[in-house]
């Protein structure tokens, strides 16, 4: 009978073969003998990450358990993604004293807050980025804070030697300028910086972060950097088009170029049709936090727009973490669909987001024509079929007070899917303070506000070692409490 | 084990499957219900459940368990149909699985997560993991250790390097 078992369950050894062959165990030990490593990894995997932490030190057995790359994955998708609001400001301490770039990052507490507003003290994460520390010229540090992506925040930190005046000769100050990046686990402290890549000849142009990720297998952070130059006719503000890309694990000391796309695609013999397919390469980006990548299933996605002019099309691209490469998929078929209105969709009015509950990658677009939003699910089957887009909803965005969210969308709104308690999934689009919300499951939207200043993120801690995910990078904060008794951690 | 007639039908059409634990118990249920383990419905799938479906590590009595589980969310697909019944069974469900796992002792409890392990019930698995991690979560690594009598196998100085490394999970 026991061979019944095993003979028919071959595909599924998950449910079998480590069952059948089990050690007897003693009832009351078996949670530190290692009898099921999964189980017990499902366990942890619900914890509040400090407790998490805490079981490193219970015994051997939970201590691998909870290092492994398979549980930090399983504790991310036990934890739905928070949002976080990040607000910035001046502050002096220390002696001899001296400014210092400071950012709050603290749980939204309107929506999808979980727990209770009234009981819950606010319990804000301060980073303190110096602005004269070591380097005396450094007088003023710019920061924003470019995304959060497993569970580590990236702001990006541009220091200038002179203090920032206004005037015709902003852009010509023959200045200094130093650039760096700086990631900070806001749970367990770790920090790294990491330099941006030289400039190009260009001067100006220093490209953008464009995603970031915990490598699968090793978990070490690492990051993608894009540099381009401004979308030539510049009808849509807003876009680069990406020269180079590079990726960079944080602990190493360059960055390293991967090619955008493969060159196989090159196809013509002579100048011209060399140049078509040159344009038709050329990948443009969003420039705004709408370039943030959208992680899912390790891979990284962008909704990006592929030559420019009447040949212009959306596409999917997708950065596969473990093999370091790019590749491109389809973007939905909107543009034939003739009931959108028929008119072509651009990269400013589209967008990517992952539905973490449903473990599906969703595109929405705008369509200012029909005052509509069309939402596409990217079906996936697992047996390895094609994978097609499906026009999910079509969803209506003019608001109870007449407000049309279709008017106000640009290439600067941010859209976001997150999960709250009650409502479960939602797709916000964020602009400008105003944040309406659509919720999957009532089909129906509301509003929330913050503060205009105020960037909204969506995170989702991680406990992943400091030195695990930084390496030698990794750089000790020191803490200090500023006038108002704020805790705040320092570079 | 083959002279076993396992294979009975209701008057419902539904077909019966027999089930049988390490200790030699048998349980008469319906497909339906014994469908709810992914385990037992691959089986049903390649058509292999004729003689009865013995269970070699799951226990006479965590197969009681189980299979009432199991009989209580069997209907829980049928009514989904009928909105007003689904969320009254729905609220006397909640009731049930809390008192279920409430009521267990811990060796109970963690051979009812093996069981729903192997027999791979998820949503039994779900609530059983869940409520170990609530009798976890905010404890500190002795006070763990008291209530699953794990034993301590670092040396002090190993423990203590941990706990300096990840300082930020032990300090307030």
């Amino acid at each position: 009978m026991n061979l019944y078992i095993h003979k028919h369950n071959k595909k599924r050894p998950y449910a079998c073969r480590r069952h059948l062959t089990c050690r007897p165990w003693t009832p009351t030990r078996w949670l530190s003998r290692g009898c099921l490593d999964e189980v017990i990894q499902d366990i942890l995997a619900r914890l509040p990450p400090r407790t998490i932490v805490r079981c490193l030190a219970v015994c051997k057995a939970w201590r691998s358990a909870v290092s492994a790359p398979t549980f930090h994955r399983a504790h991310a998708a036990h934890r739905p993604a928070a949002v976080l609001k990040v607000t910035s400001k001046l502050a002096c301490f220390g002696k001899p004293w001296r400014y210092s770039k400071v950012l709050l990052l603290d749980t939204f507490r309107g929506r999808w807050y979980r727990g209770n507003v009234h009981t819950t003290p606010p319990s804000p994460r301060g980073i303190a980025i110096p602005a004269s520390s070591s380097r005396p010229w450094r007088h003023h540090a710019l920061t924003w804070v470019v995304g959060s992506w497993d569970g580590v925040v990236c702001v990006d930190v541009e220091c200038t030697s002179r203090f920032f005046r206004f005037g015709p000769d902003l852009g010509t100050q023959p200045e200094r300028r130093e650039r760096e990046f700086v990631l900070w686990n806001p749970l367990t402290r770790a920090c790294a910086t990491v330099p941006a890549p030289p400039a190009g000849d260009r001067g100006r142009c220093h490209g953008v972060i464009i995603g970031a990720y915990a490598q699968p297998a090793t978990m070490r952070f690492h990051l993608l950097h894009a540099a381009g130059e401004a979308a030539a006719g510049g009808a849509e503000r807003g876009l680069f088009v990406a020269t180079a890309i590079r990726v960079r694990r944080v602990g190493d000391d360059a960055w390293r170029e991967v090619p955008l796309l493969e060159k196989e695609e090159e196809g013509g013999h002579d100048d011209a049709s060399m140049q078509l397919q040159r344009r038709r390469r050329t990948v443009i980006f969003l420039r705004t936090q709408a370039s943030r990548s959208v992680s899912l299933h390790g891979n990284l996605h962008w909704m990006v727009q592929r030559g420019s002019g009447s040949t212009a099309r959306l596409n999917v691209l997708v950065f596969d973490t473990a093999r370091e490469r790019f590749r491109l998929m389809e973007a939905p078929p909107w543009d034939d669909d003739s009931r959108g209105g028929g008119e072509k969709k651009g990269l400013a009015m589209s967008r990517v987001v992952a539905l973490s509950g449903a473990g599906k990658l969703c595109a929405v677009a705008v369509s200012p024509a029909t005052s509509t939003m069309e939402m596409w699910v990217l079906d996936d089957d697992s047996s390895g079929g094609a994978r097609a887009w499906r026009l999910a909803e079509r969803v209506g965005l003019v608001m109870w007070d007449r407000r049309d969210l279709s008017r106000s969308f640009s290439s600067a709104t941010q859209v976001a899917a997150v999960q709250g308690d009650a409502e479960g999934e939602e797709v916000i689009l964020h602009n400008d303070g105003h944040i309406d919300a659509y919720s999957l499951r009532r089909r129906a939207w509301s509003t929330a506000s913050v503060s205009r200043f105020a960037e909204l993120l969506a995170h989702r801690d991680s406990v992943v070692r400091h030195d695990v995910s930084f390496g030698e990078a990794s750089r000790r904060l020191q803490l200090i409490v500023d006038d108002n008794g704020q805790r705040l951690y320092s570079l | 084990m083959a002279a076993a007639a396992a294979e009975a039908t209701t008057d419902g059409g539904g077909k019966m499957i027999i089930l049988i634990s390490a200790d030699g118990k048998r349980f008469e249920v319906t497909e339906a219900v014994a469908s709810q383990s992914q385990l037992i419905s691959n089986m049903i799938e390649d058509d292999c459940t004729e003689n009865g479906v013995r269970l070699p590590n799951v226990d006479g009595d965590i197969l009681t368990m189980v299979v009432d589980y199991c009989n209580m969310h069997a209907g829980d697909a049928a009514a989904a149909g009928d909105t007003m019944k689904a969320s009254s069974t729905e609220e006397e469900l909640k009731k049930f699985d809390a008192e279920l796992v409430q009521a267990l002792e811990n060796p109970v409890l963690f051979k009812l997560i093996l069981a729903a392990n192997f027999l791979n019930i998820k949503s039994l698995l779900d609530m059983t993991c869940q409520r170990v991690a609530d009798m976890m979560s905010g404890k500190t690594p002795e006070q763990m250790r008291e209530t699953f009598s794990i034993e301590n196998d670092f040396t002090p100085e190993e423990e203590a390097a941990i706990r300096q490394e990840n300082a930020w999970a032990f300090d307030d």
